[in-house]
């Protein structure tokens, strides 16, 4: 499967011809609509359900070309999805829904991460189990993340008074270092690469503890959602068969991505080890039901009352469903 | 107004020129008002002491300041079209060489500047006739101050300009070497007929070297004293141990003095 | 490498150069060593043999994203310093522009990355287009400013054998300031060879794909303390190996020390009033390219917001004052920083180029530390930082140092070099003390070029304290402009960044203005 994949690869790295040529492929001869999807991050398995789309062959099926933008720590995904640049991007449900108070026209169609990736991340010797356990000890974390923190202690009746919040990167080295007790961070990032060094470490999933809210959303314009809703649907439809495939296969995918990005600095343990921790996140009993992305009236209620935490009083006309039922209509 | 000839040296005629600076504790006057007339072809030596704004005279002539009073005309023209044709030439107090080009480069810069083709034969014969053969391809840091201010003469004179305006040129010259410039250079404008202007502090040179000395009191300056020079050119080497040289130098040195008695009366 | 032969006074043979530099490399190489021994297991710091055995291991993939941020650095390079040439070229041709043009400089440098890297993801799309810009807007500035200062630090009577043979500006610029300025450029150009480096990999930072600075974040979150340091070494070496390139260059072009620079005071001062409209009229300017960019890029008013969106939000909105008061205690915060920051940068600078004027062996040591700390990103050296000096005032006024010292070093160590030989050699004459010949001599010689740095030092200290504030403290505008950012809140953002522009323009005219008192007496050609 490993080889095949880099095979497929560098077959397509010898030229545009190739991609050409397959796209005359299974009976398909529609022109291809070329699209961009807007990716919240540096390129990793993060996405890796994209990449798979991308290399089977799923959206070229449907017609659509995507091109895949990668972010970055000063890259936000807002702003070219507003312009336009992208037809698509990824985004989360609270920086969708404060972009939508500074008046973009923004809905959520889809969402990746059903369970909120964030965590407090510590060590065993001094451990942050259950909220209560952060009061009297130091926090760090970038100062942007308040918010954060803020509701995940008004949820647990836990003052925040009581914690220190010391301002670092976003990185574990000051936990490792002893200068802080635990982590405001992903799940999936940060207790990853202290896991891959041999660090172990205490990973508390804010998702369990109340702080409920839609991660890895699919966010469009409303003129993209009334105007162009068949690549919506061919965008969303190709993600969905890249992600199942990627849960089938999480090695693969893996592969996939390194072999794909040999200039990203990817390694190979803390990829797989991604890549199987953010499985949980991404699929439920409701996806396992509906399908991916799918979320429902009472998942959306929960988030807009979490957002109504953080000081983002939406209503649920910020979701919109309809291109995915699309999706899993046919 | 007829056409100025670029051959023929100027007559130069200051009527009513003053220059006033703007100082830190208001106005200074560097120049009175002053009417003075130049012969065309004449040697003119300006004596005075130091700050008297003979220096000042020379760059309101040279047009490098306008002038705050008055007009200037050189041979029917303003200092700003000779210069504009490149009809005058000016060395400074301080040499001025580029540091960065050669002694020859330096040379060669007046003639581009003035448009004119550089001959380097030409180039070569007088930075030869300063005393300074050999030393062509040497930068301004490798030679020494008199040396510097050699090729500055050498500069001002490569255009062969009908108006020249020398600023205390053999300042920082040894005495040896300025006897002999003294000798030779003056020959080298006269014998074309140039009009010019020489600014300095030896009296021996004032008559040795001009047509006319005119000494300056201290500032605000006036012109004390005005005396014609009336040797022949080329003058011998042995005119300076004549009786009529050494009662010229009295007189100038004389008006020199009166000068500064002047001042201190007004002063006091 | 160059940095010895860059000091006054140093005249050393090709003999002399290799072990003068060499003990000093070999003695950094140990501390760090021993530095990383002693940090070991906390991932802060990796030593040079573990960064030896990662780059051989990894030398593909680093030579890869060397060449590409390399190219987009040079690219950046050339870009921002030909730009800094045409503006001060713009500024020589139009004196009574001059004040609008640098004005203008001042506010484009003055841009935070936080609110230009949405606007050129937009505008180029996925590429190499914002890291070429973002390295191009880091190092126009510095060069810009000592230009300006070079272009005229010539004695008048050059100028007037220009005009003696009735030649006028654009013979003086081809034979007098285009080589009287070219000292002046090359440590314009030395200053921007780490800063583009720098800017090409926080540009990557904006989306790219690949590169040196991608690699920086991956290693980071990936608590790889010895890829992360690697990257930082390679920067560094690049960017001196840029530098001394530069130096070397620079002594070719121009290797005689000028003459002395002793002219006559200016015959015209700019009254306070003129001074003032040109201010005035550098705002409209100002506001009106804002305006107009945007408009016509077509950029849209959800992330790019004009100068009107900006005066709705904190003049007449309902909840302006509201906005104005977040505004300002985060300004005020960042201002009781800013100026210990600003001073401790220019002072350490300034500091640092009189030692090595005095202990001209000192530089062995010192030039390679202050190239590195300069090309590494703040990102990777900031946890070393807070780790030794913590989050308190000493460790954000390092953090500041850190970023603001370069340019004040070079500038200074170039203006260091302008005492004109004839005054050097009365020194030498009356056998004076080196101190006496640095106070009496250099220093008053240094004095433009010292305030060149002092005046480009404002903007780069109000950026440098924001990012403190990003990575230590957690407060002030650095904060406030993050957290805007990370909630779409541009219009937050666009006020924050007008009034750091505003502030550094203010700054920067208070330090013209001390500038022109000194400069009065010690160089008055700089004035006219």
């Amino acid at each position: 499967m490993t080889t095949s994949l880099i095979t497929r690869r560098h077959s397509l790295g010898l030229g545009l011809g190739a991609l050409g040529l397959a796209a005359l492929g299974p009976g398909v001869a529609r022109a291809q609509t070329r699209v961009a999807l807007q990716l919240s991050w540096l390129h990793s398995v993060q996405f890796a359900g994209s990449y798979i789309a991308d290399e089977r062959g799923f959206w070229r099926d449907l017609g659509l070309s995507v091109r895949l933008d990668s972010g970055g720590p000063n890259a936000p995904v807002e702003p070219p999805v507003v312009s336009g640049t992208a037809l698509v991007g990824i985004s989360a449900a609270d920086y969708t829904a404060s972009a939508v108070a500074q008046g973009a026209p923004f809905r959520i169609l889809g969402v990746a991460m059903q369970n909120n990736p964030f965590a407090i991340a510590s060590l065993p010797g001094n451990p942050v189990n259950e909220p209560k356990d952060m009061e009297g000890k130091r926090i760090g974390m970038p100062t942007a993340n308040m918010p954060v923190l803020q509701t995940l202690c008004t949820l647990n009746d836990v003052d925040i008074n009581r914690i220190e919040i010391i301002p670092t990167q976003y990185d574990a080295a000051p936990l490792v270092a002893g200068q802080v007790d635990c982590l405001l961070c992903w799940s999936t990032d940060l207790p990853v690469a202290m896991y891959v060094r041999g660090i172990e470490s205490v990973t508390m999933l804010m998702a369990d503890f109340g702080y409920v809210l839609h991660s890895q959303t699919y966010i469009a314009t409303d003129d993209t959602i009334a105007n162009r809703r068949a690549d919506l649907v061919a965008l969303l439809k190709g993600e969905a068969m890249g992600w199942d495939a990627y849960r089938a296969d999480l090695e693969a995918a893996t592969d996939l991505t390194l072999a794909r990005f040999p200039d990203a600095g990817l390694d190979r343990p803390t990829q797989i080890e991604q890549a199987r921790r953010q499985v949980p996140l991404m699929f439920s009993d409701l996806t396992d039901a509906h399908g991916f992305g799918w979320f429902t009236e009472e998942t959306v209620a929960q988030n807009i009352e979490t957002l109504g935490l953080l000081g983002m009083p939406v209503t649920a006309d910020l979701w919109d469903r309809s291109i995915l039922e699309e999706v899993h209509a046919g | 107004m007829t056409l100025p000839d670029a051959e023929v040296a100027p007559e130069v005629v200051i009527e009513g020129v003053s220059k006033t600076f703007a100082g830190p504790v208001g106005p200074i006057e560097a120049v009175a008002p002053v009417s003075l007339r130049f012969a065309a072809g004449q040697t003119t030596a300006l004596v005075g002491p130091s700050g008297c704004g003979k220096s000042t005279l020379l760059r309101l002539v040279a047009g490098l300041e306008p002038p705050s009073t008055g007009t200037i005309s050189i041979g029917g023209q303003t200092p700003d079209a000779v210069r504009a044709r490149a009809g005058l030439s000016m060395a400074f107090q301080d040499p001025s060489l580029l540091p960065w080009r050669s002694l020859r480069g330096n040379i060669a810069l007046a003639l581009k500047l003035a448009r004119k083709r550089a001959d380097p034969a030409a180039v070569d014969r007088l930075i030869a006739l300063v005393g300074l053969a050999g030393f062509e391809g040497a930068r301004p840091a490798e030679l020494s101050g008199g040396m510097r201010q050699r090729a500055a003469i050498a500069r001002c004179l490569v255009t062969e300009p009908r108006l020249l305006l020398l600023d205390e040129p053999f300042g920082a010259v040894d005495e040896m070497t300025r006897a002999r410039l003294n000798r030779e250079l003056p020959a080298l404008w006269q014998a074309r007929g140039a009009t010019a202007l020489l600014v300095t502090h030896s009296v021996r040179e004032a008559v040795l070297l001009s047509d006319r000395v005119l000494v300056f009191s201290a500032r605000p300056a006036e012109v004390v004293a005005d005396i014609a020079v009336a040797f022949s050119h080329p003058r011998a080497p042995d005119l300076v141990r004549t009786n009529r040289f050494l009662d010229l130098c009295d007189q100038v040195s004389e008006a020199l003095s009166r000068g500064e008695t002047a001042r201190r009366l007004v002063a006091e | 490498m160059s940095t010895v032969a860059d000091l006054p006074g140093a005249r050393p043979t090709a003999l002399a150069r290799v072990p003068r530099w060499l003990p000093g490399v070999v003695r950094f190489l140990r501390l760090w060593e021993g530095a990383a021994w002693w940090l070991a297991g906390r991932f802060l710091l990796a030593g040079p043999l573990d960064v030896i055995a990662h780059a051989w291991a990894n030398a593909g993939l680093l030579t890869r994203a060397a060449a590409v941020t390399l190219e987009n650095a040079a690219w950046g390079f050339v870009i921002g310093n030909l730009a800094a040439v045409a503006l001060a070229l713009m500024a020589l041709a139009l004196p009574r522009g001059a004040g609008v043009v640098a004005g203008l400089a001042l506010v484009v440098f003055c841009l935070p990355l936080v609110a230009t890297a949405p606007i050129l993801r937009v505008l180029y799309g996925p590429g190499s287009g914002p890291q070429i810009t973002i390295a191009a807007l880091a190092v126009y500035y510095t060069t810009f400013i000592p230009l300006m200062v070079g272009l005229r630090a010539a004695p008048a009577s050059w100028f007037d054998l220009i005009r003696l043979y009735g030649r006028g500006g654009p013979s003086a610029l081809v034979q007098v300031r285009a080589m009287a300025a070219l000292p002046y450029l090359v440590a314009g150009l030395q200053i921007a060879a780490p800063a583009a480096i720098l800017g090409a990999m926080i540009g990557e930072f904006t989306g790219a794909d690949r590169g040196l600075g991608v690699l920086v974040i991956r290693a980071m979150r990936g608590l790889d303390v010895t890829a992360t340091w690697t990257l930082a070494t390679i920067s560094a070496a690049v960017a001196m190996a840029g530098y001394g390139a530069l130096g070397a260059l620079g002594r070719w072009l121009a290797p005689d020390r000028p003459e002395a620079l002793l002219t006559p005071p200016p015959a015209s001062a700019t009254r306070l009033a003129e001074r003032a409209a040109i201010g005035a009229l550098t705002v409209l300017v100002v506001l009106l390219l804002w305006w107009a960019a945007m408009e016509l890029a077509d950029l849209n008013r959800f992330f790019a917001k004009r100068p009107d969106d900006v005066w709705r939000f904190l003049v007449t909105a309902p909840q302006a004052a509201a906005a104005r008061a977040t505004l300002a205690a985060a300004m005020v915060e960042t201002l009781l920083w800013t100026i210990p920051g600003y001073v401790a940068g220019l002072v350490l600078g300034a500091a640092l180029a009189a030692v090595l004027t005095l202990y001209p062996a000192a530089a062995g040591s010192v030039m390679p530390i202050a190239v590195a700390l300069r090309s590494v990103p703040i990102v990777t050296t900031a946890p070393l930082i807070v780790l030794m000096l913590g989050r308190g005032a000493t460790g954000t006024i390092a953090i500041v140092a850190v970023m603001t010292f370069f340019p004040a070093l070079v500038a200074c160590l170039q203006g260091l070099r302008q005492a004109p030989g004839q005054v050097l050699d009365v020194f030498a004459a009356y056998a004076a003390r080196p101190v006496q010949r640095l106070l009496h001599a250099q220093l008053p010689a240094m004095l433009p070029a010292f305030f060149a740095a002092a005046r480009m030092s404002v903007p780069a200290a109000v950026l440098a304290v924001t990012v403190a504030e990003w990575l230590a403290t957690g407060r002030g505008m650095g904060h406030l402009m993050a957290l805007s950012a990370s909630t779409s809140n541009y219009n937050m953002l666009w006020s924050a960044t007008a009034t750091l522009a505003a502030v550094s323009a203010l700054g920067y005219a208070g330090v013209a203005l001390l500038e022109r008192r000194a400069l009065r007496r010690y160089a008055p050609e700089q004035l006219s």
